[in-house]
């Protein structure tokens, strides 16, 4: 019977269903400028959730001689990776655990940004990161969140750049006008993002405002995460990383994560 | 190919099962025994293992014959050639080791099913023998037929079945073949007069001790673990209290490695090749990840096509070398499934890997990684500032000041570097959000921020102040929780009288 079952919950099969699904509500939402609202929410925590416990059962990790690793040590090359979240995430705390990641396996890393944007270099520099070998471009609001993605795909092109980060986040995105239309559902400029990080081995990773309940950036994205903080004792928080969609192959576990509070908060 | 399973607690008062057994399996001078059976010839010669086929070599193990020509370990081949003109020298290559161990591994999992490989000891096992004596009749029969099985393989083993880890090992290295312990004050008995120098102690330390008059397991007991700690070190007094029962370490059992396979369903059943290999790439896909964090590399694959109404159907392709290159795998299935008729649609596919083990270094070289091109991503920053504007390409530069919007700038980057970032740290924060436009909140964090939601938590003020000399600057700043969870930090502008937004954490 529990053979029967593994057969029919493959995780190919479910995300296979998904991009179909994705794509779908992408295009009705291309002209639309609401955010689009896919069956990957709850529903998606849940399936991979129940393909994680099948798989488990099949291939238990122990024997398989498997342990959880922190995410920034699975993020793949050569996929796209969005990190989402509203309230209580940690996206930000997340990309930059990836930059530091990224930096100690030898990787050049790019983070692109609007002008003004949200990144605090002592934060960084406190979490381990090479601010000297870090490249931040900034691109001019009035050019559009379309221009982060075509910097992005210019350091791609070059080879040169291990791990490339996309910031769509913030306040200062949410005021941009072509918003909607630039950047969400829109596939083309993913697709080559895609092909480039393939083509390279790069990691590129997009951060968004998306809720829980809403769709993702769009149907090439391998790897929607959404990473929360929890409170765990004085001066103490846990991340918590919720796999929101994985098209990558890989089943991933990712071990929560320690951070202590910023000075002053506790 | 073993791996480290569940953690069975075993034996050893204080913290063990009272009664417990835990049996010592030794394979004395295993690499010379290794030697030996592949030169039976030598065995009356005095006989060494080297490190490698050089006159420089050391010797690192040597039979009695050797050591009674004065021969000792640590010694070169040529210094020990002088010594003995009947010398017989081979190396014992690392791979060999490895698989006589597996194979002994193999042979000792029939008798139980909890073994441990001591990594630490070459040709040492430790086994769980709980319960088996009444499969076997008893310990000693137990006991018999694990040295039996070992013997008739052609090694010299011994087998000990006591209560402590530590004095049973002492024991099994002054005995010769097999003995059962009835009870701990016995295995006390007999472990405490055996010489340190047979217990793969530092000789330094050994001759150390060996100064004072310590040179049995029993005085070196006698004395107190804190001394040893101050005099020898934290390492002694950890041996110091294995030896004598105050700390125990339970049996790590290690277990075969599972195959890796994977199974999927092909709805509806198809016949068209092209189909199946598209499903058995996505397949191989899934797996790669595995194999990665396995440290293998495939180096073959089992692929089982189960036809509809049909039997199935059986191919075995192998790689020339262990590779992780997914489309040069593709490609010779894709030759094998051309030349291959099925009889019926296939309705099912399942791929097992033949895997094998390789260092993480030869991994990437593996998976094809290169070097960064640091001139490519140089001419791909002028593209970008060429594109965007000559101050898009920048890179943060700390400075030193008191309000945090003065504590870095922005400064234009002309060339890309090499990463060096800091060694780990364990203490990472987490990240604030930066609003570099500042804006007045309408209302203050009494009850509620405005728009931002209501306030249920608080941290600080912590005060901000100087500039009185161009423009007064006196911030309150305060970390705030909302009830949705979002923690923002903000100040309340003394000399303005407003609330501003200074970030978030996130």
């Amino acid at each position: 019977m529990m053979h029967q079952v593994s057969k029919l919950i493959t995780p190919i099969t479910f995300t296979d269903k998904l991009q179909v699904s994705v794509q779908r509500s992408n295009k009705s939402a291309a002209h639309s400028p609401v955010k689009p609202s896919a069956p990957e929410g709850p529903v998606s925590v849940l399936r991979n959730e129940l393909a994680a416990v099948v798989a488990e059962q099949r291939y238990p990790r122990e024997q398989l001689g498997l342990q959880s690793r922190p995410l920034a040590e699975q993020i793949p090359p050569g996929r796209l990776v969005e990190l989402s979240g509203q309230g209580d995430s940690a996206r930000f705390t997340t990309a930059v655990s990836i930059v530091v990641q990224a930096q100690r396996e030898g990787e050049t890393a790019a983070w692109v940004q609007l002008r003004g944007g949200s990144l605090f270099p002592p934060d960084l520099d406190e979490s381990g990161v090479d601010l000297d070998s870090l490249v931040v471009v900034h691109i001019a609001p009035q050019a559009g969140l379309y221009a982060i993605a075509r910097a992005a795909e210019l350091l791609l092109r070059s080879g040169g750049f291990g791990l490339v980060v996309l910031d769509f986040s913030g306040p200062i995105t949410r005021g941009v006008e072509n918003f909607c239309s630039s950047v969400w559902g829109q596939t083309a400029w993913q697709g080559r993002l895609l092909a480039l990080a393939h083509e390279h081995q790069s990691r590129v990773v997009c951060l968004t405002d998306t809720p829980l309940g809403s769709a993702s950036l769009g149907p090439l994205i391998g790897l929607r995460i959404e990473s929360r903080r929890v409170r765990e004792a004085h001066g103490s928080f846990s991340l918590d990383h919720l796999i929101l969609k994985n098209k990558v192959g890989l089943r991933l576990q990712p071990a929560p994560e320690h951070r202590r509070a910023p000075w002053g908060l506790w | 190919m073993y791996t480290r399973s569940q953690r069975t607690k075993l034996s050893c008062p204080p913290g063990g099962r009272q009664g417990a057994r835990i049996s010592c399996v030794d394979l004395p001078a295993l690499p010379l025994q290794l030697l030996l059976s592949k030169h039976p010839g030598w065995r009356d010669a005095p006989i060494v293992v080297v490190q490698d086929e050089r006159p420089l070599a050391k010797i690192l193990w040597l039979n009695r014959e050797a050591r009674r020509a004065g021969i000792c370990r640590g010694m070169s081949f040529s210094q020990a050639q002088t010594l003995s003109a009947r010398l017989r020298a081979g190396v014992v290559q690392p791979e060999e080791l490895e698989k006589a161990v597996r194979e002994l591994f193999q042979l000792l999992l029939l008798h139980s099913p909890s073994v441990q490989v001591d990594s630490a000891c070459t040709g040492l096992f430790w086994l769980d023998p709980n319960g088996l004596e009444h499969l076997y009749g008893g310990y000693q029969q137990w006991a018999c037929q694990v040295h039996r099985a070992l013997t008739g393989r052609g090694y010299v083993a011994k087998v000990v079945v006591g209560f402590s880890r530590y004095l049973v090992f002492a024991i099994t290295r002054a005995i010769q073949g097999t003995l059962v312990l009835c009870d701990s004050r016995l295995e006390q008995r007999m472990a405490y007069p055996v010489r340190l120098d047979r217990l793969d102690l530092p000789p330094a330390f050994c001759a150390e001790l060996a100064c004072l008059g310590i040179d049995t397991l029993g005085r070196f007991l006698e004395l107190k673990s804190s001394q040893i700690r101050v005099r020898y070190g934290a390492q002694a007094a950890r041996l110091h209290e294995l030896a004598s029962g105050k700390v125990w370490t339970p049996l790590l059992p290690y277990s075969e490695r599972a195959p890796i396979k994977l199974e999927r369903e092909v709805d509806p059943p198809a016949g068209d090749q092209s189909r199946i290999l598209f499903t058995i790439k996505s397949m191989l896909q899934q797996l790669s990840g595995l194999l990665l964090e396995r440290c293998e590399a495939i180096a073959g694959l089992i692929i089982l096509f189960e036809l509809d109404h049909a039997p199935p159907h059986r191919e075995e392709i192998e790689t020339a070398a262990p590779t992780l290159d997914l489309l040069l795998i593709v490609d010779l299935i894709r030759l094998r499934l051309s030349a291959a008729a099925w009889a019926a649609p296939v309705e099912g596919v399942e791929i097992e890997l033949k895997s094998v083990r390789v260092e993480a270094r030869q991994l990437s070289l593996l998976k094809g990684k290169k070097q960064r091109d640091l001139d490519a991503a140089n001419r791909a920053l002028a593209r970008v500032k060429a594109a965007f504007g000559a101050d898009s390409v920048t890179r943060a530069r700390l400075r030193k000041a008191y309000l945090p919007e003065a504590s870095f700038a922005w400064e234009p980057l002309g060339r890309v570097h090499a990463p060096k970032p800091p060694p780990g740290s364990l203490d990472m924060p987490l990240v604030r959000r930066f609003c570099a436009e500042r804006e007045p909140l309408s209302a203050g964090p009494a009850v509620a921020l405005g728009p931002l939601g209501k306030m249920v938590r608080r941290f600080g003020p912590f005060r901000v102040a100087g500039g009185w000399w161009r423009r007064r600057v006196e911030r309150d700043y305060y970390f705030v929780e909302t009830e949705q969870g979002r923690i923002f930090w903000l100040y309340y502008d003394r000399p303005r009288r407003c609330w501003v937004v200074h970030g978030t954490v996130e």
